[in-house]
């Protein structure tokens, strides 16, 4: 098959400049199932984008030597080219094999069939200067938003993954990547927030440009005082349940939990919710998708519902 | 058998594939042969409550993110087990439509009267289908959910972080309570957690290894420098049960510090990855499964 070296092993990360969170992404040159591939040197990259979506640079970090594990300081590289501001970079990993045959990262290669490169993730480790760190482990799914004809792109989210606090607040990080250059659509996030009750407390759409990433920051979106209403009087801790969806795009999503003050981030990333379901017939897992994003956008389209 | 069927499905026109696949398994279920009709997989989590660290469940209604439009509230139960895999006690609970329902172990401890002396262990949650969904869905062949919540961990300080699940352990059909496990075997896999570690970053890091299946399963994790040389450690961990490597810089001092990478062997089935507690000087900490 034919396939660009850039997309045999890659996951798109957010870098949250505005936050001040240090990143560091962490590569490995073995198998994490072991057995599969037997480990070999790899070549690193990392795309950076603009916060617009456009590509500024491709730098090659290093290489991870066989039964290694490295780490690549993002923010060093990406803090002269984007300060201050949230954008998008991109890990990739390509085996050393391959560059030394002097291929072009940007034109596909021919690959003896389909390689499965499938939970050779990257370490995504966000950490405050002097503090702890937090990380999370992913890679991009295979063809994502590819474009390619006959292959629908969208999005359900939901978690409980927030807690807002005098200390404690939430961001949703929304990435929008394809494994396709040449993708340019502009893609709408629709999202719902309701209260351990259940009543809607919060609503909004966003657009996130392709190659791009956007926060949601929940403290600022849902009102100071449906969050006082609703804290916790043992903990302090305010939580809401998350729901987000798109028609437009698969979005990765993100949830950074940080507590500046104490030096403290944490993060983890969301469940695609076809894996919730099990069906007989495996096109249900599709239709339920599709159909619960058309009720969700009809339901908030009227302003949401009541429990 | 699978190589074959591999095989011959890239002969099928893509379009046809669902119909084919519906054929080949018209009398059983494609995912696993112990599932029937309708019903939902469940996963052990990892708990903990040591005066520091907390285990918090924000239960979300997840029903009502498929099904928005119908009334989707329904009930459930939380059980804790010890290390051993022993249920300590069980908790019913109700959660509204759109809803969660929140528990800090810490609490149920208490309310349960669970011996003050474990203070870690494994725990299951089990949302039951509501009736409008399990209304909704009957059309269908057959439809298990697969819950894979969030769970979330406290300290002292006031720091929240969360956790997602990553196996399965229990199936429970539809209108029964007694479980079937998904796992009829015990194996033996490796993984190769790609996070590099920097041992120094750390006061202590915990490698968390819960074992899925009704046989006890013996584990080794071993971490090994930059230039090869490693340090083992083994355990045997019961059926249903949990272990929890603790490293600290001490105990490793003998590796080169940074980018030490792990291996763990014997994992008794073949995503139940571990995760792993990181805990930093400053009193901060993070959780992550590999």
């Amino acid at each position: 098959m034919k396939i660009s070296p850039l997309n045999l092993i890659s996951t798109p990360i957010p870098v949250l400049s505005s936050l001040d969170l240090r990143l560091r992404v962490g590569l490995s040159s073995e198998d994490p199932m072991v057995g599969r591939h037997p480990t070999e040197p790899y070549d690193a990259y990392l795309s950076v984008y603009a916060p617009e979506g456009i590509l500024l640079e491709r730098r090659r970090l290093g290489q991870v030597p066989p039964s290694r594990r490295r780490y690549f300081d993002v923010s060093e590289i990406t803090a002269s080219l984007v300060p201050g501001v949230d954008h998008l970079a991109v890990a990739h990993r390509i085996p050393s094999r391959l560059i030394s045959q002097g291929i072009n990262l940007e034109d596909e290669i021919e690959i003896e069939g389909e390689p499965d490169y499938s939970f050779f993730r990257s370490t995504v480790e966000y950490s405050y200067t002097e503090g702890g760190n937090g990380s999370v482990i992913f890679e991009t799914t295979p063809n994502l938003n590819s474009g390619a004809p006959g292959r629908s792109s969208n999005t359900i989210t939901f978690t409980c993954q927030t807690v807002i606090s005098d200390i404690l607040n939430t961001q949703i990080v929304i990435i929008h990547y394809s494994v396709n250059p040449a993708y340019s659509k502009i893609a709408t996030y629709g999202y719902a927030l309701h209260s351990q009750s259940g009543d809607l407390v919060a609503s909004g759409e966003v657009e996130v440009a392709p190659f791009s990433v956007k926060r949601l920051d929940l403290a600022q979106i849902i009102p100071q005082d449906v969050i006082e209403a609703h804290r916790d009087p043992k903990d302090g801790n305010s939580s809401f349940n998350f729901v987000g969806y798109s028609d437009d795009a698969a979005f990765p999503v993100l949830v950074v939990n940080t507590a500046p003050s104490l030096g403290a981030v944490s993060v983890e990333h969301t469940h695609p919710p076809q894996t919730y379901l099990m069906p007989w017939n495996s096109t249900y897992q599709r239709e339920a998708k599709t159909a619960a994003q058309r009720a969700w956008r009809s339901i908030l389209s009227m302003g949401g519902v009541r429990s | 058998m699978s190589n074959m069927l591999g095989i011959a499905s890239k002969f099928i026109p893509t379009q046809l594939k669902p119909l084919a696949k519906r054929l080949y398994y018209r009398d059983r279920h494609p995912v696993h042969p112990s599932l029937k009709r309708f019903g939902t997989v469940q996963d052990l989590y990892y708990w903990v409550f040591d005066g520091n660290l907390d285990t918090v469940l924000q239960l979300q209604n997840y029903f009502s993110a498929f099904f928005p439009a119908l009334d989707t509230a329904t009930t459930g139960t939380i059980t804790l087990f010890n290390t051993n895999g022993t249920a300590l006690a069980s908790k019913q609970f109700s959660v509204p439509h759109q809803g969660s329902s929140k528990f800090r172990v810490s609490e149920l401890v208490s309310d349960l009267n669970i011996p003050s002396h474990i203070n870690f262990g494994t725990l299951e949650v089990k949302m039951v289908i509501p009736n409008g969904v399990l209304q909704h869905v009957r059309s269908e062949h057959a439809l298990y959910f697969w819950d894979r919540f969030y769970i979330g961990y406290s300290n002292n300080k006031g720091q929240m972080c969360f956790v997602h699940g990553v196996d399965k352990t229990h199936i429970y059909h539809e209108g029964s309570e007694q479980s079937v496990d998904w796992y009829g075997t015990t194996d033996s896999y490796k993984w190769a957690p790609e996070m590099p570690l920097d041992i120094n970053d750390y006061e202590r890091f915990s490698v968390i290894m819960l074992n899925r299946t009704a046989n006890p399963s013996n584990v080794s994790l071993t971490v090994l420098d930059i230039h090869d040389d490693s340090l083992s450690w083994e355990a045997e961990i019961p059926a249903k049960g949990v272990h929890r490597f603790e490293l600290s810089s001490e105990d490793t001092r003998s590796l080169a510090p940074s980018e030490l990478r792990m291996r763990v062997e014997g994992m008794p089935t073949k995503f139940g990855r571990p995760m792993v507690f990181k805990e930093f000087r400053n009193g901060a900490f993070s959780a992550m499964h590999c």
